[in-house]
C-alpha cells in the first residue's frame, strides 16, 4: 500500500528552496494533481515552478529524463532493496502495490515525480524510511520509469525538486 | 476441570522426579496424545491446545502476585525480516522460529542456546540451486512481510516448519539437525508459507500463501506424512471451472482464481474428526477488479477436512464475493456453547461468527459494531452490502474498517474461566479508491487502491483495543484501548490473567474478569507475536516475542495515524518474566 505523503510542508519547502533555484521548467499544462488526490500544498508548489522558460519536453517522463547507465544502477538497488516486497518483476505481492503497468498508472498517473520521489524517499522501504543515500532513490526512481516503458535520455535524473515536481507521469507520448 | 486434575497428576509427577532440568538429549517424544492434551507446563501447539484458546492452565501466577512479575531473560532474534513468531515450549525447552526459517531451541529457564537450526534458501522444485543465504544482503528480506515464519509444529521427535520458499522442513528436535525437506510449490510463481503446520491424527498439515497473482494454478491445503515429508493429499482453496462451486467465479478461467490464500494454521477436534482450516480473501480485492461478482468458492470460509484424506467434509463462506480486503483466515477457536459445540472465529470485519462444527451450519453472528460494509442477519448469518459499498472503480469509499481490517493474525484468546474471549483489535478506516489490474498471466494481485487511512470515529484517538467478549451470549465484558494497536495475541492463563502488548513497546497483564491492569512493563520496540507460558524446572514463565515487520498493523497504520509514537526499527527479540526467587 502506498499512502500519500504526509509531510506536505517538507515538500512544499523543498518546492519552495527550488523555485529559488530554477531548474528546468515550462509551462504547464493544467495540472490535476489535486484531483488525483495529491495535497493543496504538492499542487500549490507545482504550479509556482510553472512559468520558468525551459525546454518543452523537459516536462513530460516521455522525453528522456533518465540515463539508460542510471536505471541499471536503480535496478540493482531495487532488487536489493525493494524486491523482497514489490517482486523482482515489480507487480508487487499481497502487502505491497505493483510498481507497473495499470496498477501504478492507477496509483502515479497525472502525479508528479516529485510525489513519487518523496513518496519512496520518505516510506520506503517501510522497515527503514529514508535510510538510502537520495541518489539510490533516485537511481530507483529512474528503473521504475524504464519499466514502465518511458524512454531513456542522455542524463541522469538529479534531485532537483523543482525539475521533479513538475514532471508529470503520463500515460501517453506528448503534451 | 479436567486440566485442573491434570495439573495436580503433574505436579505428583514433579515431585516423584524433583529438579529435572530440560536437556535437549533427554529428549521426551511427543506422542499424538500428547498433542490432544498437553502437559500443562508445555505449550506444544501454536495456540497450545488443538483448540486454539491460547490458554495456559498454569496457576502459579496469579491476580494477587503478578505484580511482582520481573524479567528473567531475554534473547535477541534474528533482525533478517519481519518477526511474528509463535513459540513452542516442551519438557522446559522452548522452540522458538525466528523469521527466515531459522529456529532455536533455548532453555525455558535460563535461555541458553542449546541448538539452532539456520537454513540455506532451498534449491527450485526441478532441483536447481537459488543463491544460499550468504550471498544476499540483509535487507533484502527485511521488508513487509517478508521472512515470516509464525509458527512451528512438534510431533514425535521432530519440528516441522514450512519456510518463505514453499518448502517444508523436518528437524530434530533432540539436534536441530534437518531430517527431509520436501518442496511443496514453486516459488519462482509466488507459492511462500507465512504460517506453519499443525499435527492431527498423524497427519502434517499445512496451508499455503502466495496466490495473489495471476498463475495456471491455485492456493491449497496439504497433508504430509511426517516421517518421510511424502505429500498425502492436496485440497484447492479455489473451485475450479468444471468442479461444484466452479460457477462461483462466474467463466472466469483457472488463470484468473486467485486469492483464497490458507495463511492461518488451522484447529482441530479429534472428536469429531474435522481439521478447521480458513481461507482468505478473493484477489484482486474487489468484485470488479476480478471481472465477476460471484461467491468465489473457496474464499473467506472455513472449510472442515479430513485429516487423512484432506476430503472437504463441509464449508462454510462468510463473505460469498467479498470486494474489500476483508480476510476471514484467521484463527479458528473450538468451544462448546449452548450445548453446542462451536467453531468462533473473527475476520477483519469484526463480526464473531458461531458455527455448527460438526455441521458447518451458521448458528450465530454478533458485530461489534465498528464496520460500515455491510448488515449482517444475526438468525441467518446472510450478509448484505450497504447502499454505495460495492464499489466501483475509481470511485472513492469511506470504508471502515480499512483494508488493514479490525482483528488480523494477532489471535484472540479464550479463558474457560471467564468464558471469555480476548480480541486484539485495531481501530482504523480509510478512504480507498480501488483501481484496474492486469489481467494477463503474473498480473492481478491485490489490485492497486489509493489508499489514505483515517482515524475511526469511535476511536477517540486511539489506534487499539483489546476487547473482551463474553463467548455465551456475545456482550461486551470490558475493553482496554492504547494509542497504538494492540499488536500481539492474547494469552490467557490460569491465574485468572490475560496478557497482551502493543506497538508502543506496552506488555500488559490483566484481570481476565475486570480488565484491571496489574502489572505492565515496556520492552526494547512493538510487542508482536505470540505470547505464551510454560514451566521451566517447575516455575512459570511467560514470553513475549517482541518485533517488527508484517505489514500494515504493524508499519503502516501507527506511521500514518499516531506519527507521534516512535518505535526502533529494528530490535526482534524475546523477552521472558517470571515471579522473582523467594
Amino acid at each position: 500500500m502506498i499512502s500519500r505523503p504526509r509531510s506536505s510542508f517538507f515538500v512544499l519547502g523543498l518546492l519552495a528552496t527550488a523555485t529559488a533555484c530554477a531548474g528546468p521548467s515550462v509551462a504547464q499544462p493544467g495540472s490535476p494533481a489535486a484531483q488525483s488526490g495529491g495535497s493543496l500544498a504538492e499542487s500549490g508548489g507545482a504550479e509556482s515552478a510553472v512559468g520558468e522558460s525551459g525546454s518543452a519536453l523537459a516536462e513530460s517522463v516521455w522525453a528522456g529524463i533518465y540515463s539508460q547507465q542510471q536505471a541499471e544502477r536503480g535496478a540493482a538497488h531495487y532488487l536489493e532493496t525493494c524486491s523482497s516486497c514489490h517482486s523482482e518483476d515489480l507487480r508487487g505481492n499481497s502487502n505491497a502495490p505493483s510498481l507497473i503497468g495499470s496498477s501504478f498508472m492507477f496509483l502515479w498517473g497525472d502525479r508528479s515525480l516529485g510525489d513519487l520521489f518523496t513518496s519512496i524517499q520518505t516510506l520506503m522501504p517501510t522497515n527503514a524510511p529514508n535510510s538510502l543515500p537520495p541518489q539510490s532513490y533516485l537511481d530507483i526512481l529512474a528503473f521504475i520509469m524504464e519499466s514502465n516503458g518511458f524512454p531513456p535520455g542522455t542524463s541522469e535524473l538529479v534531485a532537483d525538486p523543482a525539475f521533479l515536481g513538475q514532471i508529470m507521469i503520463t500515460a501517453r507520448s506528448g503534451l | 476441570m479436567k486440566t485442573r486434575r491434570l495439573l495436580c497428576v503433574f505436579i505428583v509427577m514433579l515431585s516423584v522426579a524433583p529438579g529435572v532440568t530440560a536437556q535437549a538429549n533427554d529428549f521426551n517424544t511427543v506422542s499424538e496424545d500428547m498433542l490432544r492434551d498437553p502437559p500443562p507446563g508445555d505449550w506444544l501447539n501454536w495456540r497450545r491446545t488443538d483448540d486454539a484458546w491460547g490458554y495456559s492452565p498454569l496457576d502459579q501466577i496469579t491476580s494477587d502476585n503478578v505484580a511482582q512479575l520481573q524479567l528473567a531473560w531475554s534473547w535477541a532474534m534474528d533482525d533478517t525480516g519481519g518477526q511474528e513468531a509463535a513459540p513452542l515450549v516442551h519438557d522446559g525447552v522452548i522452540y522458538l522460529p525466528n523469521p527466515r526459517g531459522v529456529i532455536q531451541a533455548l532453555d525455558g529457564a535460563s535461555g541458553d542456546l542449546l541448538w539452532e537450526y539456520r537454513p540455506g534458501v532451498t534449491p527450485r522444485l526441478d532441483g536447481t540451486p537459488t543463491s544460499d543465504n550468504s550471498g544476499l544482503p540483509a535487507g533484502a528480506f527485511a521488508g513487509v512481510g517478508r521472512g515470516v515464519q509464525k509458527n512451528i509444529a512438534i510431533y514425535g521427535d521432530m519440528l516441522y516448519a514450512a519456510t518463505g520458499d514453499a518448502s517444508i522442513v523436518a528437524v530434530d528436535a533432540r539436534t536441530g539437525r534437518e531430517v527431509w525437506r520436501t518442496a511443496v510449490a514453486d516459488p519462482d510463481l509466488g507459492y511462500h508459507y507465512v504460517a506453519g503446520p499443525i499435527v492431527a491424527d498423524g497427519t502434517l498439515i499445512t496451508g499455503i500463501n502466495g496466490c495473489d497473482r495471476y498463475k495456471e494454478d491455485v492456493c491449497f491445503i496439504t497433508g504430509h506424512d511426517p516421517l518421510t515429508g511424502e505429500e498425502l493429499w492436496r485440497t484447492s482453496t479455489v473451485a475450479r471451472p468444471g468442479e461444484p462451486g466452479g460457477d462461483t467465479w462466474s467463466d472466469l478461467p483457472l488463470m484468473f482464481r486467485a486469492g483464497s490464500d490458507a495463511w492461518i494454521a488451522g484447529s482441530y477436534d479429534a472428536e469429531t474428526g474435522l481439521v478447521y482450516w480458513a481461507t482468505a480473501q478473493a484477489k484482486p480485492w474487489a468484485r470488479a477488479q476480478r471481472g465477476t461478482a460471484g461467491d468465489a468458492l473457496y474464499t473467506n470460509s472455513s472449510l472442515a477436512l479430513d485429516p487423512k484424506t484432506g476430503e472437504m467434509v463441509w464449508y462454510y463462506q462468510y463473505l460469498p464475493g467479498d470486494t474489500h480486503d476483508m480476510d476471514e483466515v484467521f484463527e479458528s477457536l473450538l468451544i462448546d456453547v449452548g450445548g453446542r459445540k462451536s467453531l468462533f472465529k473473527m475476520g477483519k470485519l469484526g463480526i464473531l461468527w458461531q458455527l455448527d462444527r460438526t455441521t458447518g451450519e451458521f448458528i450465530h453472528a454478533t458485530d461489534i459494531g465498528y464496520q460500515n460494509i455491510l448488515d449482517v442477519d444475526r438468525a441467518t448469518g446472510r450478509v448484505r452490502y450497504r447502499p454505495g459499498m460495492v464499489q466501483e472503480l475509481g470511485i472513492e469509499i469511506h470504508m471502515c474498517p480499512s483494508t488493514s481490517g479490525f482483528k488480523s493474525w494477532r489471535a484472540m484468546a479464550y479463558s474457560p474461566q471467564t468464558r471469555f474471549l480476548y480480541i486484539p483489535i485495531t481501530l482504523n478506516c480509510e478512504r480507498a479508491t480501488f483501481g484496474p489490474v492486469d489481467r494477463i498471466p503474473g498480473g492481478g494481485g491485490t489490485g492497486p487502491v489509493r489508499r489514505i487511512n483515517t482515524e475511526h470515529p469511535a476511536a477517540e484517538g486511539n489506534l487499539g483495543e483489546l476487547l473482551v467478549m463474553d463467548v455465551t451470549n456475545g456482550e461486551i465484558k470490558w475493553r482496554h484501548r492504547t494509542p497504538s494497536p494492540i499488536n500481539t495475541a492474547a494469552l490467557t492463563t490460569a491465574g485468572g490473567l490475560v496478557f497482551a502488548g502493543d506497538w508502543d513497546r506496552h506488555m500488559y497483564a490483566y484481570d481476565a474478569a475486570t480488565g484491571d491492569i496489574l502489572w505492565q512493563t515496556r520492552l526494547p520496540t512493538s510487542a508482536q507475536g505470540f505470547p505464551i507460558s510454560y514451566l521451566a524446572d517447575g516455575k512459570q514463565y511467560v514470553a513475549m516475542p517482541v518485533g517488527i515487520g508484517g505489514a500494515s498493523w504493524s508499519t503502516m497504520l501507527p506511521n500514518d495515524l499516531s506519527p507521534e509514537i516512535r518505535r526502533p526499527s529494528n530490535g526482534n527479540s524475546i523477552h521472558v518474566f517470571a515471579l522473582p526467587k523467594r
